[in-house]
């Protein structure tokens, strides 16, 4: 058979691959606890928790064009206000998680009204200091916080059940639930993009002055695109409460800020499985070149690794991937129109004269803007 | 992306491959066994409950045992605190050649990055891949701290933890763990008891203390033993701050203190020293313990005459240099580790292991035997001079009567000229430290 | 009053640093409008080979001159092989790499210096009595000297700018690269210069702030985040505006560290931070930052 076979969006192969695609995704999620041991299962929820909060960034930073080297800020956010609740106030962890959510949609808002003025690197400072000041209140309010000595003792234990039984059921019941966080979170941002508002942000990014002519208003769409953004990364800091059980400042510094925006980048910028596959990326990375080598070599190693794979994958794995994956199957879009504005799908039209770019989302132009002096 | 259609069929496969799920992959085992006399005598002096351990800890150890460990081998503090591990590793290879037991002692490292949560993460991945009987060598509170909880649930001896912060020290509620370092209240109060020697009427105390869990103790512990002293002004230094602290020294030099304090972190003692060289305030000034010699020296001429409690023999200088027990460890690091830098940091690999080692020998000729409890016992009531620590300052513990296992130490005062220290009586508490 | 002078001139002291940061953060953006995360720790790498060349007996000023030499190097390798080759609109990609290059080059200085502090010259002598006393407090020959080169270095930076062919070049590269490629000015080489720059003045601050501060693998941390937080007050295409704000932020957060008790010393990050934040919402490019205008 030549290769590449060519399907047709929205025919009855087309669906079988992408139902084929989610069954394999949920096969994998639930054969996992089977095959691997407790503590493999236990560093796939830290990479799960670490993908949620690289899903959130892209939301904002990949989607929405808005740099951000301040959401370690918003983990912690979560991270102390799920602990907080669970620890001093008794709180049945799901409800903290959403409170903390809310919490950093708040904070979210609050920094993405100046954020409205600022593009490039004055919002990427701004949401530097954000990051960097985080720290420093969490030391300064120990009273609420723990302080440096850090916040002990938040966990959600799992439902009393044989199934669960035991340290290796926790560590089960914690991966299942940062599974479900995780599919959560990515529906959202899913929901979010593939509607009128996703069209507006992505329009916003590529070219504001043109958006805002278009009428998207940019105060609301930016603010609240911040909020959400911050809202999930809130709760990937509320399951690492939960997860590690411990809660110091210094997890929250500008290293991990640093992990996220290159788990971002590296798996695959404005793209749904790019940040879940970077989370996993960057977790594992550094437990593989420690593994390599002794010592701090390990960190030089890291550091080159992330420069290769910035050459080598241009458009992150995803990018990456799907360009093999390109040489095995191709997909015809169907025509754009009918799809956004009809909720029945049209018959198939046998016309193939529309160009397969102009459904695709533009994304080389991301963050730059058009400028003239 | 998902349809609609494929959404709602995933959900359903969901539920039923759980439904369906009913093997748990999880298999609980919980085995107790018969316990002998002593070995409930043994559990009970260390407040253990020995039907809460997964395992039967009086089990005899097998032939080769696991020992874990975590260390920074990542992150900025992994150059400066990386060293203890070619040390740690060199110290435990000599004694599987030297202790004449026939079971051998497998240090098994995990990376912690120095922080609590990797820690955590580690110490889960030693217990379940590695299945570890022991574990030892954690450094600093906070991820003492953070490990001690899930080993003593696996009822793992955590010996030593290594941190000189108060809350790490907790037998009585963390059985499994025993903590060795020179307690930051054993440093404040001897700091204390030598500024009212020089002060009878009481000093006018500025400190100088690092923002971190550490930094809080020593204050805690300076204004409990202070006597007559006052503390006149408090400043505090960031953990993550690199420039010198100048305006701290400013605001402390202006409150009219006749002494200084100055507790920082481990890369900022030089350039603290320093820093109140350059504006030229010259008062008696002490340091932290935790500021290695070597500190001293780059602060050159500004360290001179500047206090600091000693309790390990310095490799660098002086008599240290010339002991048998230090010149020993030197050899076999050298063997084991060419490139690995000779000072108390890498030494101290060889310092912390060395009760484990003498816990491990007393157990094999106890009636408990090498088991986890027989170790965990011997180590909690260990009395002896350990060779790397100056004379006179002993390892002494006593199950949960006396859990502070060093209580003395030498105030010493560096000499810049001739890059030494000389030290003055040795301030023993033995016995005091305790609450 | 004494005590308000000591506190300003701690808070120039520092200021003088941030400012000297910024000032290669300003070049490297003027060039490639990129932010060098990695800035601090090449100045830091360059501060390590001085030290390595006065252990080989060499005098402190060349040994500074080698660093300088070995920044202007390191500077345009990383623009040559790191960041040209990835193109003009792959900002994050060349954030990526600079956070790369930050992890490698702090890690192997790690490597061949190891972690414990080290002890580097000052290049006057400077004993007890080798001061110039302000009012009761001292100002150390070093702290001067770097000053004075803070003030040399901007000088020449801006003169260049404005009065050279070179600098004018410069300046049609930076603000549109296509006319200037058309009138026949190598863009690449204007590029990789601005990055030379940076990195030169980088070299040059590294081994001068060593001694004050120990010479470490993490004795720049700081000093990036208050001179990116400087090059953005000032606005980032601006070195004059840099030097200034790295100035304004250095004594503000001395004077607020020292006289409100709430602040202290942990909060005076969070304060210059806040301000910086402030003063954003005024002026969206910092004060001296030249405003966009954008065509649809």
């Amino acid at each position: 058979m030549a290769l590449p076979i060519t399907v047709h969006e929205g025919t009855m192969p087309h669906r079988g691959i992408r139902l084929g695609r989610v069954a394999l995704v949920v096969a994998v999620v639930l054969a996992l606890p089977y095959v691997v041991a407790p503590y493999r299962l236990d560093q796939v929820t830290g990479a799960l928790i670490l993908a949620i909060a690289a899903v959130g960034l892209n939301l904002l930073s990949g989607f929405g064009g808005q740099i951000s080297l301040g959401h370690a800020a918003f983990f912690g956010f979560g991270a102390y206000t799920t602990g907080i609740l669970v620890t001093d106030h008794g709180w049945y962890p799901p409800v903290a998680f959403v409170l903390g959510m809310l919490v950093c949609f708040v904070v979210g808002v609050l920094v993405g009204v100046p954020a409205l003025r600022l593009r490039g690197m004055y919002l990427a400072l701004v949401t530097l200091a954000v990051g960097v000041i985080f720290p420093s209140l969490v030391r300064r309010f120990d009273s609420l916080t723990g302080g440096s000595a850090g916040l002990f003792g938040i966990s959600f234990d799992a439902p009393d059940h044989a199934y669960f039984a035991g340290r290796a059921g926790q560590i089960l019941w914690l991966y299942y639930v940062a599974v479900v966080a995780l599919a959560v979170s990515c529906l959202l941002v899913w929901n979010i993009m593939r509607g009128r508002t996703g069209r507006a942000i992505v329009a916003l990014r590529d070219n504001e002055p043109a958006a805002i002519v278009m009428g998207v208003d940019r105060t609301v769409v930016r603010t609240v695109l911040f909020g959400i953004s911050a809202a999930i990364a809130g709760l990937a800091g509320g399951l690492f409460a939960v997860d590690t059980g411990i809660l110091t400042p210094d997890s929250f510094s500008l290293l991990f800020t640093i992990y996220l925006l290159v788990a971002m980048v590296l798996g695959g910028r404005a793209s749904f499985w790019g940040p879940i596959i970077g989370g996993f990326v960057i977790y594992y990375l550094p437990l593989w070149t420690g593994e390599l080598t002794d010592g701090p070599a390990a960190g030089v190693l890291f550091g080159i690794l992330i420069i290769v794979m910035v050459f080598t994958l241009r458009e992150g794995v995803v990018g990456g991937l799907g360009r093999l994956g390109a040489r095995v199957l191709v997909v015809e879009p169907r025509r754009p129109t009918p799809r956004f504005d009809l909720s029945e799908a049209p018959p198939v039209s046998a016309d193939q004269g529309i160009e397969p770019a102009a459904c695709q989302p533009r994304q080389e132009t991301a963050a730059g803007a058009p400028l003239a002096d | 992306m998902f349809t609609k259609r494929t959404r709602l069929s995933a959900t359903v496969l969901t539920i039923g491959l759980l439904a369906t799920a009913c093997g748990s992959p999880v298999a609980d085992d919980n085995s107790g066994g018969d316990v002998s006399s002593e070995a409930e005598a043994a559990a009970k002096a260390l407040g253990i409950d020995l039907s809460q351990c997964p395992t039967d800890v009086t089990q005899p150890l097998g032939k080769t045992v696991k020992v874990g460990n975590t260390m920074p081998l990542t992150g900025p503090v992994a150059p400066a605190l990386g060293v203890i591990g070619p040390g740690l590793k060199a110290a435990f290879d000599n004694f599987n050649k030297t202790s004449g037991l026939d079971t051998t002692f497998q240090l098994v490292s995990e990376d912690d990055a120095f922080t609590p949560d990797k820690a955590l993460t580690s110490t889960q991945t030693l217990l379940d891949k590695d299945d570890i009987d022991l574990m030892t060598t954690v450094i600093a509170t906070a991820q003492v701290v953070a490990v001690r909880g899930i080993l003593g649930e696996e009822c793992v001896p955590f010996l030593p933890g290594v941190s000189g912060g108060a809350s790490a020290n907790d037998p009585a509620d963390y059985p499994w763990t025993a903590v060795f370092s020179q307690p930051s209240a054993l440093d404040s109060r001897i700091m204390m008891a030598d500024i009212t020697a020089n002060h009878p009427d009481g000093a006018k105390v500025a400190v100088l203390y690092s923002n971190t869990e550490s930094g809080k103790d020593y204050l805690d512990a300076l204004k409990k033993y202070a006597g007559k002293n006052q503390i006149v002004k408090t400043e505090t230094i960031e953990a993550t701050e690199t420039a010198a602290p100048s305006s701290q020294i400013t605001t402390l030099r202006s409150s009219g203190a006749d002494t200084l304090i100055a507790i920082p972190t481990s890369a900022q003692c030089a350039s603290t020293m320093q820093e109140a060289a350059n504006q030229g305030w010259d008062v008696p000034s002490y340091i932290t313990s935790t500021c290695s010699s070597a500190t001293f020296d780059v602060a050159g001429q500004a360290a001179d005459g500047w206090h600091i409690t000693t309790y390990v023999k310095d490799p660098s200088r002086g008599e240290g240099a010339k002991d048998p027990a230090v010149l020993e460890a030197v050899d076999l690091l050298h063997k084991s580790s060419p490139d690995t830098p000779i000072n108390n940091t890498s030494l101290g690999g060889f310092l912390y292991s060395q009760p484990l080692f003498e816990a491990i020998k007393e157990a094999a000729d106890s009636p408990l035997g090498l088991s986890r409890l027989g170790i965990m016992s011997a180590f909690s009531t260990l009395d002896f001079q350990p060779a790397l620590l100056k004379d006179g300052v002993r390892f002494k513990l006593d199950g949960l009567e006396d859990h502070e296992a060093m209580e003395a130490s030498y105030m010493s005062v560096y000499d810049a000229k001739s890059k030494t220290f000389t030290d003055s009586d040795l301030y023993d508490f033995e016995g005091q430290m305790g609450d | 009053m004494d005590l308000l002078v000591a506190r300003l001139i701690d808070g120039l002291n520092n200021g003088v640093i941030y400012g000297f940061l910024a000032l290669a953060l300003v070049c490297v953006y003027r060039s490639t409008k990129h932010l060098n995360l990695a800035q601090g720790e090449m100045a830091m790498f360059c501060a390590f080979i001085a030290y390595a060349a006065t252990q080989a007996g060499v005098p402190v000023v060349f040994a500074i001159v080698i660093a300088i030499a070995a920044g202007v190097i390191m500077g345009g390798v990383v623009e040559r092989v790191l960041v040209r080759p990835l193109g003009h609109d792959a900002d994050y990609s060349i954030l990526l790499v600079t956070i790369g290059l930050f992890l490698a080059l702090n890690a192997t200085a790690g490597i061949i210096w190891g972690g414990e502090p080290l002890a580097f010259p000052t290049v006057f002598s400077s004993g007890a009595e080798d001061y110039i006393g302000v009012l009761g407090s001292r100002v150390r020959y070093q702290q001067l000297l770097l000053a004075v080169l803070l003030a040399a270095v901007l000088a020449a930076i801006l003169a260049l700018f404005k009065y050279t062919k070179l600098g004018l070049a410069m300046r049609t590269a930076t603000s549109n690269p296509e006319s200037a490629a058309l009138l026949g000015i190598r863009v690449n080489r204007i590029n990789a210069l601005g990055w030379m720059m940076a990195a030169a003045v980088g070299g040059l601050l590294g081994p001068l702030v060593a001694p004050g501060t120990t010479l470490t693998t993490y004795m720049m941390f700081t000093f990036l985040i208050y001179a990116a937080a400087a090059a953005t007050l000032g606005g980032f295409d601006s070195p004059g505006g840099a030097v200034l704000a790295g100035l304004i932020i250095g004594v503000l957060e001395s004077l607020i560290g020292g006289y409100v008790s709430f602040v202290g010393s942990d909060l005076k990050l969070a304060v210059a931070l806040v301000l910086l934040l402030i003063v954003l919402m005024v002026r969206p490019s910092g004060l001296f930052g030249s405003r966009r205008v954008e065509r649809v």
